[in-house]
């Protein structure tokens, strides 16, 4: 099945995304946030989610966590990278093996 | 460790026996599940760890370029060029199985409109935006790949976690409970046997003691 792929962040950050044809839900306030997820999360597989979203509603997100659907990934806007990407993937391996054993 | 609270008969014995074999087998079962989880989610996390870094670096600069481009240009012209896309991006999703968790794949496809993801004139736009839009077509597919392996991971890491509860839960709650309970009753048992045998000697000699 066809599902769209949605992006979230603020109006500079998902310009570029728009122009290549994907789904795009701008948002400046958490509350803003919070809507633009559960209407991506309907008919989205994946959605990117600036980083800076993605900490303002990571609690939300990670209801998403063990579900197949959707992958909710974030990427650096474009304020620059905040290493919340890699932070992410640190913990899930911590959760896994019950420490962190990938050397950065 | 506590013990179950149960009466010692025969019946709950076998029954509890029945329960250890059955608690040992899916221990170990879970263990290998567990082992394997782990050897797939090590090869995905390097994996992932790679494709990130690379994926972000890309999609940064990427960024600067529109940045760069639409510093160039008004903003209504750059809103006119790009906010009515000549088509549709989306993910055919399929589902595999590695190891017992369903992991998604996405596979990047254009529903509508042409492949040229340039979708505007040439009279008030330049030629730095063009450039900046097909480097973005261009790693829109690794940014899938990412989203693919990440969620993989993730998912794996979740299973992991709770297969390893489950695990522990057996090796140090129940298999110890179901063996000190079994051995209470045993002992429960023989102990019922030495006395009744004793009393079956003394109430002898009595009988003897009167003839």
């Amino acid at each position: 099945m066809a599902y769209s792929i949605g992006v979230i962040g603020d109006r500079e950050s998902v310009l570029s995304f728009k122009a290549v044809g994907l789904k795009v839900f701008e948002c400046g306030t958490r509350a803003e946030a919070l809507k633009a997820l559960k209407a991506a999360a309907e008919d989205c597989a994946v959605i990117f989610v600036t980083e800076k979203v993605y900490d303002s509603i990571s609690e939300e997100i990670r209801a998403y966590d063990d579900k197949p659907l959707p992958a909710v990934i974030p990427y650096p806007g474009t304020s620059g990278g905040t290493g919340l990407g890699m932070e992410l993937l640190n913990k899930s391996v911590e959760k896994a093996v019950g420490s962190n054993i990938l050397q950065n | 460790m506590a013990r179950l609270n149960v009466s010692p008969t025969r019946m709950e014995l076998n029954r509890l026996k029945k329960r250890l074999s059955v608690a040992r087998n899916g221990h170990k079962l879970l263990k290998d599940k567990r082992d394997e989880l782990m050897k797939q989610f090590m090869k995905l996390i390097r994996r992932n760890q790679e494709l990130r870094r690379e994926a972000e670096a890309q999609l940064e600069s990427t960024q600067k370029d529109f940045l760069l481009a639409g510093a160039l240009l008004s903003d209504e012209s750059l809103n006119a060029a790009l906010m009515r896309p000549s088509r549709t991006a989306s993910a055919e999703v399929s589902f595999r199985n590695m190891t017992g968790v369903s992991v998604p794949e996405f596979d990047y496809k254009i529903t509508s409109g042409t492949g040229d993801p340039l979708c505007y004139g040439f009279a008030d736009t330049n030629a730095s935006l063009d450039r900046a839009v097909a480097r973005m077509d261009s790693i829109l597919e690794p940014l899938l790949e990412l989203a693919r392996v990440e969620k993989a991971a993730r998912l794996l890491s979740c299973e992991i976690e709770k297969t390893r509860r489950r695990v522990n839960a057996l090796e140090y709650v129940m298999i110890p409970q179901l063996e000190e309970t079994i051995k209470y009753i045993m002992m429960k048992m023989e102990e019922n046997d030495r006395s009744t045998k004793i009393r079956l000697m003394k109430v002898k000699d009595m009988v003897l003691e009167k003839k």
